[in-house]
C-alpha cells in the first residue's frame, strides 16, 4: 500500500482533488466504524437504533457509504450509545493518508468506556503500550515489527534502539 | 513468521479494452471533473485494498447478474459498472463500463446488458483487459 501513499502524496498536490478525495473517504469511513462498532457489540441495527433513541431506518442510513450530512449532535448521539467519545480534529493531509492507508476493520474497532479505562489502569496508564518504551519486550527487528503489527512507520516515533530488550 | 502485512490491497483492478486496443474506462474517466475523479478514485482504492468487507454499500446490483456498479454520488451521478473476476473471482474486479446515471436511466442505454456482454468477452480472450489505470 506504500504505492497507494505515494499516490496519493502526488495526487494531493492538486488543492481541489485532495479535498474532495477526503471528504468523500471520511464520509464512508464514519459510516463503516458505525457498522463496525455495532457488529463489535453484537447489535442489529435496531439494538442500536435504541441505543441512540433513533429509528431504524436512520441508522441504516448512517450506515451507508453514500451519507455525507454528518452533524456533531448525531455523532454525539452514537457515541453516547457506544459508550465511547466523539474526537473531531483538523488534521494533516499526510494523517489522513496514513489514516487511508491503515484502513480496516480491525483499525475502527474501540472498546466502550468500562473495559478501556480497566485496561488503562492495569496498562500502568498507557505507559505499557509505548511501543519503544522500557517495558516492551522485542525480539524481532524493528521493521519486521512495525510490519507484522500493521502499523505505519511514520507513526512511530524513532528511538535508538540500543539496549537489549530481554 | 511475518503476518500478511493488512496495508497491501487485497484485489487486483483491471480494465476493459476495446477492440482497437483502447482503455475504455480511462477515456471515460478522463472525461470527469476532477472532484468526480477524486471521489471515484477513493472508491476504487478501498475496493481494491478491502473488497467489499468494509464498505457492503460501495457495490449494488443491477438488473443483470453476475454485473455490479459502484455508485458516486454528486451533481452528476457516476454508476461504473465492473463484475468480480472474471478470471479469479477471488481476486479481482474488472471494470467494464463507465456510465452515469440521469433520471434513473444509464448513460448509455442498456449499459448492463453491454456491461455482460464485455465481461463475455474478457473471458473468451483475458487480454481484453489491462491493469487499471488510474485517472486523477
Amino acid at each position: 500500500m506504500k504505492e497507494l501513499v505515494k499516490t496519493l502524496v502526488a495526487e494531493f498536490n492538486d488543492k481541489e482533488y485532495a479535498h474532495a478525495y477526503m471528504e468523500e473517504f471520511s464520509n464512508m469511513a464514519i459510516a463503516a466504524q458505525i457498522k463496525v462498532l455495532r457488529e463489535q457489540r453484537g447489535w442489529t441495527q435496531q439494538q442500536l437504533a435504541s441505543a441512540a433513541d433513533m429509528k431504524q431506518e436512520r441508522v441504516s442510513t448512517l450506515e451507508d457509504v453514500d451519507y455525507d450530512a454528518w452533524t456533531i449532535k448525531t455523532l454525539r448521539k452514537l457515541a453516547m450509545a457506544f459508550d465511547l467519545t466523539v474526537k473531531v480534529s483538523f488534521e494533516k493531509f499526510s494523517t489522513g493518508i496514513l489514516d487511508i492507508s491503515k484502513i480496516n476493520a480491525q483499525s475502527l474497532k474501540r472498546i466502550s468506556r468500562e473495559e478501556d479505562l480497566r485496561e488503562f489502569s492495569s496498562n500502568a496508564f498507557g505507559r505499557k503500550e509505548t511501543f519503544w518504551g522500557p517495558q516492551s519486550v522485542i525480539t524481532m527487528k524493528p521493521t519486521t515489527a512495525v510490519r507484522s503489527m500493521g502499523l505505519a512507520v511514520n507513526d512511530l516515533k524513532y528511538h535508538e534502539p540500543s539496549r537489549k530488550i530481554a | 513468521m511475518i503476518s500478511p502485512d493488512p496495508t497491501e490491497p487485497k484485489f487486483a483492478l483491471f480494465d476493459y479494452i476495446d477492440e482497437h486496443g483502447n482503455n475504455d474506462i480511462k477515456i471515460w474517466t478522463q472525461g470527469l471533473q476532477k472532484t468526480q475523479q477524486a471521489k471515484l478514485n477513493v472508491r476504487l482504492d478501498m475496493l481494491k485494498k478491502l473488497g467489499t468487507e468494509l464498505f457492503p454499500h460501495v457495490l449494488t446490483d443491477t438488473p443483470t447478474p453476475g454485473i455490479q456498479k459502484i455508485r458516486v454520488t454528486g451533481k452528476v451521478q457516476l454508476r461504473p459498472m465492473l463484475c468480480k473476476g472474471p478470471i479469479n473471482n477471488e481476486k479481482e474486479f474488472t471494470l467494464l463500463i463507465g456510465v452515469k446515471e440521469i433520471g434513473s436511466c444509464f448513460d448509455p442505454k442498456k449499459a448492463d446488458e453491454k456491461a455482460k456482454e464485455r465481461k463475455q468477452i474478457i473471458i473468451n480472450n483475458s487480454n481484453r483487459r489491462r491493469t487499471h489505470e488510474r485517472v486523477s
